[in-house]
Formats: structure tokens, C-alpha cells, sequence
């Protein structure tokens, strides 16, 4: 486990429609890995490694944005509001934030003291409307750095919490770690198939990235590497996934039959432990990806992480290693026919 | 720039009946442009034929409205929603039929409360005015489109009037189309006057396939947070037109959205910066076309959208049109 | 009637959205002598064409072949099935009922309890479905997993069956009875070409039909549905939607389109030449794929009719006879009357 790498991927800030400054990061990483990689003006990127005979492609996809806030006006004390679809404000309260404005300045997100407060009231949650960002300056001086319309991120953190790993953002930056890590294995091996590695911007919002990149790189299939949710208490174990127990496999109508059984094949075969997450849509760019244009078949492989979409979420290191393990072994077991049980009836 | 917000105020047009509206638009804007068709869904598509990337300019024609879904025995008609209809709003309307009918909307109320509790829209229906069923069939039928009865005052700066979403950015891109420089334009523009909007967004997504644009723009507006005890929201009449950073439906491109403020600062022209939670544009069907198109929005912050009395400001609309002509001109 | 057993066939099978391919095969099997080219695509479509020869519109039929079921997402200690439902059902429909589990068709109950055994708030409640277990009789946890492996999709076991002179009830009528209509019209020949659409996970979003439009796109669509009938006691007469034996239901608006003006007014003009009953879909509530071939590329004119249907997304629905065959008819007629108009717009 490159511990370095996967912080560094995780301290990035990167709220959607900001995705470019992870390019770089990414571009250093996988440069020497790939014959092709190219940044695309709608904040996606992908890398190529061809294959031989290199007919057709999969795509590996993993999103590159992060969750987090807009601000939305600047108080006369100078607090900053914030708007948000994508978190729960009840993390908020005594958080500590990163604001891009001209520079970045870090906030603190605080609320009326317990004493003060009336015991009826510390039963019920801030809405966000509520909330506000101390940046420890006045309104003339923060207007000189941050406007209303900047993004704001969680602060980042990266510990080891005993053998497990936590950080903002490992939704989805593990995925990126896996996909880097995979281009390493490949180059080893010479694959049938091109392998694409596409890393998707604003998926948490409008999945815009993997929408218009599937249009463009029209890949044969593709396999979509994201997190779902870990068990700890108040999740259950039908929400839920063990972290340490491998990754988890989607299996309903919104992923391919063919693929699915070629993963847990795989899995099988070299006894790489594999969950399985049954549901109806999976919410990851693979839903948006199956109906593009004339339709694409796609596979979900996940990664079980705690407390998702929260300043500090908990993944299992041996997760992640798996997960490099089983798709990297399945790029390698694709055959001709594998090929042809995915086109057969068509 | 009033008179033409008020004739295009006044003229029918719900959701998929935008055909009132579209006349309006071409006899004015016809001897201006290259090129004037209606695309296969019923937009109206505009060209103005120039070097560079391509821009699509959106305006929604579409309104809210509601659609008769029944009529009973005694001639009552009862309603559906076209579009985000506020509920609230609509008891104590006079509603106004495609064929010029009018009718009053009133609510179930069998415990004489003179107060709608139960806001489902099936407690709700229209009295036209008849005594018959039979009566009622002949002026109206099951699927008729009604609209707010149109109205409009001026006062000082500022209007009140229902559907100034969008009829506002029909305006704004009327008035860029005729005051445009041709010879500085900087893209090969479209200007598309989009039907269906208000349910879902459905012209934007069509003529935008067929145009392909590089960069495209929807006109339409947006909250305002000047109102007393309101939702917060950094946007006041009179403070400029807004350049869309995000709203319920997509991230405006940050290529556009600083092109714009670049443009503004440069020009003088006051503007706000727009981040709302609900509710989107036709630029968010233009995102996610094809390879993608860069897409952003300048909305003009008016009070109480989608309700009979929607309240904007003059000097933003204004304003609107001087930044989109800077943004197109050289 | 005269397609009965077809109808029969093409309801007792098996096709919870993500896995249509029984249904496929029946339609396949009745259409392949009267279509040119059969395809199916990437997820699963069943695209029949025919005409391709001819010029001008392009005209496509469509219906879903998939219906609402439920997919097993976990095994409990004692080998009991949980589930998460598949499309939209009332949690109220599925106490006590006799399931199918699985690519091996397992016999299966949503075991409820016995009411001696409940308190008086108890029986009052809903149960929800996070809190129904499928019994397929296994000893253990280990012979369910055998049995039903975790994804395994699970549908009412509902027989088709007569229930007297002109009623006939079973499952799935919503949308067998728009697959049968639709094979049934590519037995003619018309003046343009067809295509059939016959979709799959129309019920978890209407996603089948977005790539199935795109490969084939037409001109102008129909959309045949088994809809909404609510004509039944404790429902407002401005609430049932719409009514059994009263004829095809037209849609003008539903919660995902309205429909083309004009190609309805047409579409209405000819039930009233022929004498076809018909009549209006009242309640705004749905959805269907005409919404999303409607936008397809440049966009499509689309017309949305069906068979009304009482009891739809439950064990166990309803029809009469007369108005699954005036359905057939009035699109029979309709389409034979479609001339080499300006049908480019939606003017």
C-alpha cells in the first residue's frame, strides 16, 4: 500500500467542476504506463494502454470530484453561507474547512455555545442555512479572497487509524489509487483489449464527466470503481459491507451479467474474497455509462468504506489491495470468449 | 423594452402550445438573421453566421400552466400541473384557456374553513361559468392548456407580471439579436427559442443535439433573496443580471462563468454571482449533449417565480443584454 | 379471442426488469416470419424491423417487456430470503403471496404472520417490505444461497386464467399486453418501415428504451401500455384515470411527456371514423418510454396508448377482452391511415 500516494490523492481538493488540479498528480503518476493520456476541457482525463491485437476497449472509470459546498454570500461580520446538495449538515458543526478563492484559506465552522442554548433546541439539527464559516476575518478582508460562488472542501486529514486507513475524499480517490496501481500491474501483462483509464469529473452531481467521455471514447464495456457503504453501528448489515472482507461486486439490472461473472470468476479462481452488493441502480457513473448512445456494458466493483460523504472516512488497506489485484487479474483473464459471450446475442 | 416584455407576456403559450409565442418572436426578429427554421420539436432556431467556436443561446417560449383532466357533471373542470405550478397560488386565479375561455379556481372546502389545508392538486377545480356539462364541452376539452390570465404594470423600474420566466430571456435575446455588431460577433451563434422547458427541460436537449455547440448560455431567471424573512440567497433586484455558478440541475462551466465575469468587470456592467440549490436551466440539458458543451447562464433575479405576480427588475434585463452582446462581440 | 394464448404465454413468463431474456424469446419466436431483421442490443432490447425498404417516415412501436418483481439482496441465519423491490409496488400488496425465485424458478411465499399471533397495533400497520421474508422452504442459510443466489429476481406466481365471459386476470398485463398489440400489427405491411422496440427496465427508469431509440431512431412513435384503471369503489370519479370497457386510454399528459398534438387529434379523428371507443387518460401519473424516445437526437413525435388495466404492479391485474381489441384496432387503422405528410414537425 503506497500510504504516500493514496494521501496525496485524498489531501487534493477537488469539488466539482475544479478537477483540473488533480491532472497533474494523476499525469505523474501514470506517465510511463500509458501510450495516451489527454485532459479534457470538461475536467475528466483519461490514459490509454494499448493492447494487441487492441480491437476493443475497456474503460476503467473512477471519479475525481470530491463533495462539498458553494458559498453562497458573505455576512457583514464576514462569515461566509454555504449551499450544498451533497453533504449532511449535521457533520458540520465544529468542522474544519479549505475555501478556494483566490488563494486557499482554511474556516472553521462553529455554532452557538452549549450554554447558551436552550435545551429544546440542542435536540434538532442546523440546516445548512444556519450554518456559517468563521475565516477569522472581517468582511472587507475576506472579500479580498473569497466571492460568493467559491468551493469549499473538508479540510483534509489523513491518519492511520490502527490498520486502517481515513481522509476526506477516499469517495472516490481509492478508485483513482486502483486505477493507477492497475496501469502499473498491465504493464507486465499484454492485455487483448485497449484499457482505458478514465478519471470522471462531477459524478457526484450530474455524472456530466462520464456521460460525455463515454461519448467519446465509445469503449466496448467498461467497469465503473467506486466505494459503498461500510458497516459500523446504526448501519446495518444489509446497508452495509464489512471492510477487510474484499471488494463488493453489484450485481442487478443496471450492471452486465457477463462481466459480473467474469469478476466473480475471478475472484474464484485466484481466492481473492468477494462481496456482493444486489441493488436496483447503483449510484456510480456505470448507470449513466450503460445508456449512452447505442448502450454499453458495465460492471461495478466497490470498495466498502465508512462513514461516506463525512470529513473522515475509514477504508481497509487490504480493500484497496484486492481490488488492484482481482480487476488487474481480470483484465488478464479476458479472453475471445469473454468477448463473445458480451456481444453473443447481439 | 417593456412594451415588447408585455406583448410577449400576453401571448398563450403553455408547455408544448408555445406556437403564440413563436410567431411574436420571428415577426420580430426575422429581417434580422441569417437563417430563421423551426427544428423537428418545435423550436425555433436562429442563425447569425460568424468565425469561431460555435455558441447556442437559449431562451425557454414555455410557461407553466394547467391542463383540464376532467370535466363532471355539472360543468366544474378539474386540473393538472404543467410544470413546477406553485399550489399555493393557485386558488383565487383566473385562469385563462387556450380559445380565450376564463374560469376561477377554487378548492374542495366541506368544512368551510376559507382555507386550503390540503394542497393536492386533485382538491382543486375551475369553474368556467356554465351550468351544464354538455355546456362545458363545448368550450373546453379533456387536455385544454390554461395559463395565469396574463397582466403587467410598470412601476418605476420595475415589472409585475406572470411568466416573466421566461419571457424575459426571449426578450433579452431578442433585443442582443437586433442590437448586435455583426461584424464583431466572435462565434458562429445560434440564438434558440426552446419549447418545453418547464417539463423537463426537453427543446434544450433536442436542438442542442442537432446544433452542437461549443459553448452555450441559457437566458432565464433566478431567485431572489430581497424579500422579507426568505430563503438566504445572495441575489437583490437592481444589482445586476447573474452569472450562474450552480443551481439544482448542474456546475456552470468555470471557462464561461469567468469569461462572463471577466467581461463584466471589464465593461463596467454590475452583476451578481448565482448559486441556488433548486430548479435549473436549459443549459443543463446542453451539458451533457454529445462530447459535452461548455455551459453557463445569465438569469435575471426576479421575486415570486411561477406564481401570477412574478416582479423583476428593468436595469438588470438591461444590463443582461449589454453583457451577452460583450460576451458575443469581439 | 384470437390471440389468447399468446397473450397467455407472454404473461405467465418471467421478466423482472434486468432479466427479460424468456420474454425475448417468446416475441422473437412470433415475429420472426413476419420481420426482416431481429437484433438485440446491449441492454437487451428486442428490436424487430421491417419495411426498411420503403423511404419517408420511419414509424416505431414500442413496448416494455419487462414487469415489477423483487431481487433477493440478502440470506438471513435461518435461510430467509430479503428483498428490495423492483419498480414501484405498494408495500400492502405483498403480504402473503406466492412468489417465483430465481433463474430456477423456486416456489416461493412472502410469509405473513398469522393474525392470532399479532397485537391489536400490529394488525392495524403496514408491514414494510425491509421487514417481509421469502420463504423457498430451505433447511439452512447455505441451501438458500443454492437456491437463490444473492442478485436472483423474484415474480408473482400469478397463472393467466379467464375469470368469466370477457375478463381475463393474471400478472404483468402492464406490459405483455403492448409486446402482444405490437407483434400483433408487424403481422401487416404498411407503407413505411417499422420498428419494434420492445424494451427492458422500463419500470426502474425507462432506461432500455434511450438506447434502443438511439440505434434505430424514427420519426414518429407509439408507445402501447397497459395503464391505470382505478374505476373502482372509494375512488372520485375525476381520480380513476381510467375506465375498464370504456376503450384504449389516449394520453395528452403524463408525469414524463405530453403528448404530439396533432398526431392525436388524427389519432382521434379516426376512433370517431371507425366507431373505436376511446378514451382520455384523467389523472397525471406516470411514466412511460415515450418520454425518452421522445428526445432522442433531435427528437421524436410520439403518441403514448393503452389497454386500461385494473390492479396494475400487484400480484394480480385485470382486463376485458373488448378493449385490448379495440386497442389493436384503432392503431391498426391509425397507422394504415398515416400518409407521406409533412411529418418532419410537430406542426
Amino acid at each position: 500500500m503506497k500510504y504516500n500516494l493514496l494521501e496525496e490523492l485524498t489531501d487534493i481538493s477537488a469539488f466539482p467542476g475544479e478537477e483540473s488540479k488533480i491532472h497533474e498528480l494523476i499525469k505523474r503518476e501514470i506517465s510511463g504506463y500509458a501510450e495516451e493520456i489527454k485532459s479534457l476541457k470538461t475536467g475528466s482525463m483519461f490514459a490509454i494502454k494499448l493492447g494487441t491485437p487492441g480491437k476493443c476497449s475497456i474503460m476503467l472509470d473512477a471519479h475525481i470530484d470530491e463533495v462539498g459546498a458553494i458559498v453562497s454570500g458573505i455576512t457583514d461580520e464576514g462569515f461566509l453561507r454555504m449551499q450544498s446538495n451533497f453533504i449532511d449538515p449535521k457533520i458540520l458543526p465544529g468542522s474544519i474547512v479549505e475555501i478556494h478563492g483566490k488563494q486557499e484559506i482554511k474556516g472553521i465552522i462553529g455554532i452557538k455555545p452549549f450554554h447558551l442554548t436552550h435545551e429544546e433546541d440542542l435536540k434538532k439539527a442546523f440546516p445548512i442555512k444556519e450554518l456559517f464559516i468563521d475565516c477569522g476575518l472581517n468582511k472587507k478582508e475576506i472579500e479580498e479572497i473569497v466571492s460568493v460562488g467559491d468551493s469549499v472542501t473538508f479540510y483534509p486529514s489523513f491518519s492511520k487509524i490502527n490498520e486502517l486507513v481515513s481522509n476526506k475524499a477516499l469517495d472516490d480517490r481509492i478508485g483513482v489509487y486502483v486505477i493507477i496501481e492497475i496501469f502499473k500491474r498491465l504493464k507486465k501483462i499484454s492485455p487483448i483489449m485497449n484499457v482505458v483509464g478514465h478519471f470522471a469529473s462531477q459524478e457526484e452531481f450530474t455524472t456530466f464527466g462520464a456521460i460525455t467521455s463515454t461519448y467519446v471514447l465509445k469503449p466496448d464495456c467498461a467497469v465503473a470503481i467506486d466505494v459503498t457503504h461500510g458497516f459500523s453501528p446504526n448501519v446495518s448489515k444489509q446497508e452495509g459491507f464489512e471492510l477487510g472482507k474484499g471488494p463488493a461486486v453489484f450485481i442487478g439490472p443496471s450492471t452486465d451479467r457477463v462481466i459480473n461473472r467474469k469478476i466473480i470468476d475471478t475472484s474464484q479462481k485466484y481466492g481473492i474474497p468477494l462481496q456482493k452488493e444486489v441493488g436496483i441502480l447503483s449510484g456510480t457513473d456505470a448507470t449513466y455509462i450503460q445508456t449512452v448512445e447505442k448502450g454499453v456494458p458495465v460492471g461495478v466493483v466497490s470498495i466498502p468504506i465508512r462513514y461516506m460523504h463525512t470529513p473522515h472516512e475509514v477504508a481497509d488497506p487490504q480493500d484497496i489491495e484486492k481490488t488492484i489485484n482481482l480487476l488487474s487479474l481480470f483484465i488478464q483473464e479476458i479472453d475471445g470468449s469473454f468477448l463473445e459471450a458480451l456481444y453473443g446475442e447481439h | 423594452m417593456e412594451q415588447l416584455i408585455e406583448k410577449l407576456v400576453n401571448a398563450f403559450g403553455p408547455s408544448s402550445k408555445e406556437e403564440a409565442v413563436k410567431e411574436l418572436i420571428r415577426s420580430e426578429i426575422e429581417q434580422e438573421v441569417d437563417e430563421i427554421r423551426e427544428d423537428k420539436f418545435g423550436n425555433l432556431v436562429v442563425h447569425l453566421k460568424g468565425n469561431g467556436e460555435k455558441l447556442l443561446v437559449a431562451a425557454h417560449m414555455d410557461s407553466i400552466g394547467v391542463m383540464v383532466t376532467d370535466i363532471d357533471k355539472n360543468g366544474f373542470l378539474r386540473i393538472g400541473e404543467i410544470g413546477g405550478l406553485r399550489k399555493s397560488f393557485l386558488v383565487g386565479q383566473i385562469i385563462l384557456f387556450e380559445n380565450g375561455v376564463q374560469g376561477f379556481v377554487y378548492y374542495e372546502d366541506k368544512e368551510s374553513n376559507w382555507e386550503v389545508k390540503d394542497q393536492k392538486i386533485e382538491k382543486f377545480f375551475v369553474d368556467i361559468g356554465v351550468y351544464s356539462k354538455a355546456k362545458a364541452k363545448e368550450l373546453i376539452q379533456i387536455g385544454s392548456e390554461g395559463v395565469y390570465k396574463p397582466y403587467f404594470y410598470k412601476s418605476d423600474k420595475r415589472i409585475i407580471a406572470p411568466s416573466l420566466d421566461d419571457r424575459v430571456g426571449c426578450a433579452i435575446a431578442i433585443q442582443t439579436i437586433k442590437s448586435l455588431k455583426r461584424k464583431k460577433i466572435r462565434f458562429d451563434t445560434y440564438f434558440v427559442f426552446t419549447v418545453q422547458e418547464e417539463i423537463g427541460v426537453k427543446g434544450s436537449k433536442t436542438s442542442t443535439y442537432e446544433v452542437t455547440p461549443d459553448i452555450g448560455i441559457s437566458l432565464d431567471v433566478t431567485d431572489a433573496g430581497d424579500t422579507p424573512e426568505t430563503y438566504p440567497v445572495s441575489l437583490n433586484l437592481g444589482e445586476g443580471p447573474t452569472i450562474k455558478v450552480m443551481d439544482g440541475g448542474m456546475i456552470s462551466s468555470k471557462f464561461v462563468r469567468d469569461e462572463l465575469t471577466k467581461i463584466a468587470k471589464k465593461e463596467n456592467i454590475p452583476y451578481q454571482l448565482e448559486v441556488i440549490s433548486k430548479g435549473t436551466t436549459d443549459a443543463s440539458a446542453m451539458q451533457t449533449t454529445k462530447a459535452g458543451v461548455l455551459s453557463g447562464s445569465i438569469s435575471i433575479s426576479t421575486r415570486y417565480i411561477h406564481t401570477p405576480g412574478e416582479i423583476a427588475d428593468l436595469s438588470d434585463v438591461e444590463n443582461g443584454i449589454n453583457l451577452l452582446r460583450k460576451f458575443i462581440e469581439k | 379471442m384470437e390471440n389468447i394464448d399468446f397473450i397467455e404465454k407472454l404473461s405467465n413468463a418471467f421478466g423482472v426488469s434486468g432479466d427479460e431474456r424468456e420474454v425475448v424469446e417468446i416475441l422473437k419466436e412470433e415475429v420472426k416470419g413476419d420481420v426482416e431483421s431481429i437484433k438485440v442490443d446491449a441492454m437487451g432490447n428486442l428490436i424487430a424491423m421491417k419495411g426498411l425498404e420503403k423511404s419517408g417516415f420511419k414509424v416505431m412501436l414500442n413496448a416494455h417487456m419487462d414487469e415489477v418483481g423483487l431481487i433477493v439482496t440478502a440470506i438471513d441465519e435461518n435461510g430467509f430470503l430479503l428483498f428490495k423491490k423492483v419498480g414501484g409496488i405498494d408495500d400492502r400488496v405483498l403480504s402473503g403471496k406466492k412468489v417465483i425465485v430465481g433463474e430456477n424458478k423456486f416456489k416461493g411465499i412472502i410469509g405473513a404472520k398469522a393474525i392470532h399471533l399479532q397485537k391489536k397495533e400490529e394488525i392495524e400497520k403496514t408491514i414494510e417490505s425491509d421487514y417481509l421474508t421469502i420463504d423457498i422452504g430451505a433447511k439452512n442459510k447455505e441451501e438458500a444461497e443454492k437456491f437463490a443466489p444473492l442478485g436472483s429476481l423474484v415474480a408473482f406466481d400469478t397463472k393467466f386464467e379467464k375469470l368469466n365471459d370477457k375478463y381475463y386476470i393474471g400478472k404483468a398485463f402492464d406490459d405483455r399486453l403492448g409486446c402482444s398489440i405490437v407483434a400483433s400489427l408487424l403481422k401487416y405491411d404498411f407503407n413505411f418501415p417499422i420498428i419494434a422496440l420492445f424494451s427492458t427496465q422500463e419500470e426502474i427508469g425507462l432506461r432500455g428504451a434511450v438506447t434502443g431509440a438511439y440505434q434505430y431512431t424514427p420519426d414518429i412513435s407509439i408507445t402501447v401500455e397497459g395503464t391505470i384503471s382505478a374505476d373502482i369503489p372509494e375512488v372520485k370519479e375525476h381520480l380513476k384515470c381510467s375506465k375498464i370497457s370504456q376503450g384504449p386510454v389516449i394520453t395528452v399528459k403524463d408525469k414524463s411527456v405530453i403528448t404530439d398534438h396533432k398526431l392525436r387529434e388524427k389519432l382521434i379523428s379516426i376512433a370517431k371514423k371507425e366507431n373505436i371507443p376511446y378514451q382520455f387518460k384523467q389523472v397525471i401519473a406516470g411514466g412511460t418510454d415515450s418520454s425518452k424516445i421522445q428526445l432522442t437526437k433531435g427528437g421524436v413525435r410520439i403518441l403514448t396508448v393503452a389497454v386500461p388495466v385494473r390492479y396494475i404492479h400487484s400480484p394480480v391485474s385485470l382486463f376485458f377482452q373488448d378493449d385490448y381489441e379495440n386497442t389493436l384496432k384503432l392503431l391498426f387503422k391509425f397507422l394504415n391511415s398515416l400518409k407521406e405528410e409533412n411529418y418532419g414537425t410537430t406542426n
